[in-house]
């Protein structure tokens, strides 16, 4: 009799533990589907596609982004692909570090470069489709090489981020005005040549 | 009828305790997908697209715009060395190394992750500012009372360190490396 009971309650916990797990799994899964607050729906609410907005400084009153950098001046660029590739450009100045990252609708960061991969005193790369690559490298010049950088998005839209750090509080406002100079342009693919 | 009812139970039971453990993992209080550095905790690798689903729900419910993996990273820190809960009424120094960066800023946040509100006005402390020993070495000095040197000030109560390092050498942490660089916060005095 012992012995059934004893069974019986490692038969419940073992199919509560199976369930449980079930539900965590699923749960987790969920929140990122779910989450209406997240990066990218913050970052459409401050303005429209392709227009380089600076994100509020990071201070106990401006609650909208958590976890940002008192000492870094940030701009977002809301990009859609519909219309072609998109160009992220940033001009270097005097800070001490600069990168620029890109995200996909799901918040994931899907690519970032900083400072170190500039050329001619700019960040600067090429956001693309999977299709739009292929017709970009269909129409590479294998004599003249394309110089662009160019970055496959794993979704039709997202932003791209600058970061600015500033070495001091007095060189805040250059950080954001590096920052702010930041600009992502549609540049659709011209029509092939007859 | 018995049959239901232990089967409802059974199901609630699942229920809740699968909640429970999502929520848990999500907030820190389960340490699930976490890397440790001492009192140091990386939250995964954040939005980066190979994170984990721990690492990207945590960073969606927060709506934080995460650092690229080619970036930097982010370490956070609730208690000190001795795994004690960091207090605003003490006084604690943050030193003497820091992980090999080009840049590293420390900031004292709240348990929203957002900066803490103080009269002098400052939030963060930046590697370019700060004074340092012959041998590279510095103290970070946190407190509420205004302290001599390279001070960080807090609000009153509980609050966390996070300490942000920029083109960092190690892109991933290798634990054993990085533990013997990550600062220590070491409790001063109380009152």
């Amino acid at each position: 009799m012992n012995r059934l009971s004893l069974a019986r309650i490692l038969w419940t916990l073992a199919v509560i533990g199976v369930l449980a797990g079930l539900v965590h799994l699923t749960s987790l899964l969920a929140v990122p589907v779910v989450a209406e607050h997240d990066a990218y729906a913050r970052v459409e609410a401050l303005g429209r596609p392709f227009a380089t907005v600076a994100l509020p400084a990071a201070s106990p009153i401006s609650r909208a982004f958590a976890f940002t950098d008192p000492a870094v001046a940030s701009t977002v660029c809301l990009y859609d692909l519909a219309r072609g590739p998109v160009r992220a450009r940033a001009p270097l100045g005097r800070a001490g570090f600069a990168s620029l990252s890109f995200h996909s609708r799901r918040g994931i960061v899907y690519f970032a470069l900083t400072d170190r991969a500039a050329n001619k005193g700019r960040m600067e790369a090429i956001i693309v489709t999977p299709e739009q690559l292929r017709v970009l490298v269909s129409r590479d010049d294998e004599d003249n090489p394309s110089q662009d950088l160019r970055i496959v998005s794993p979704t039709p839209k997202g932003f791209v981020m600058a970061r600015v750090l500033s070495d001091s509080l007095d060189l805040m406002p250059a950080a954001e005005a590096q920052a702010t100079a930041m600009t992502c342009e549609s540049e659709p693919i011209a029509e092939a040549e007859k | 009828m018995r049959v239901y009812l232990f089967s409802l139970v059974i199901a609630l039971a699942a229920l809740a305790l699968g909640l429970w453990t999502t929520q848990a993992a999500l907030t820190g209080a389960l340490p699930i997908s976490v890397d440790e550095l001492g009192p140091w905790r990386a939250p995964g690798r954040g939005g980066a697209a190979e994170a984990d689903p721990y690492a990207h729900a945590r960073v969606e419910r927060s709506g934080e715009i995460p650092l690229g993996l080619g970036e930097g990273f982010r370490l956070t820190a609730q208690t000190d060395s001795a795994g004690r809960a960091l207090d605003a009424a003490c006084l604690y120094r943050v030193g003497p190394h820091a992980p090999p960066a080009r840049y590293w800023t420390l900031e004292a946040i709240d348990g929203d992750g957002l900066p803490i509100e103080n009269v002098a006005r400052r939030y963060v402390v930046r590697s370019s500012e700060i004074l340092r020993e012959p041998d590279g070495g510095f103290w970070v000095w946190v407190s509420q009372r205004a302290h001599a040197g390279d001070w960080l000030p807090v609000g009153a109560g509980h609050f966390a360190l996070t300490l942000r390092l920029y083109d960092p050498a190690l892109t991933g942490l290798v634990a054993g490396a990085a533990t013997a660089a990550t600062p220590r916060i070491e409790r001063v005095r109380c009152g």
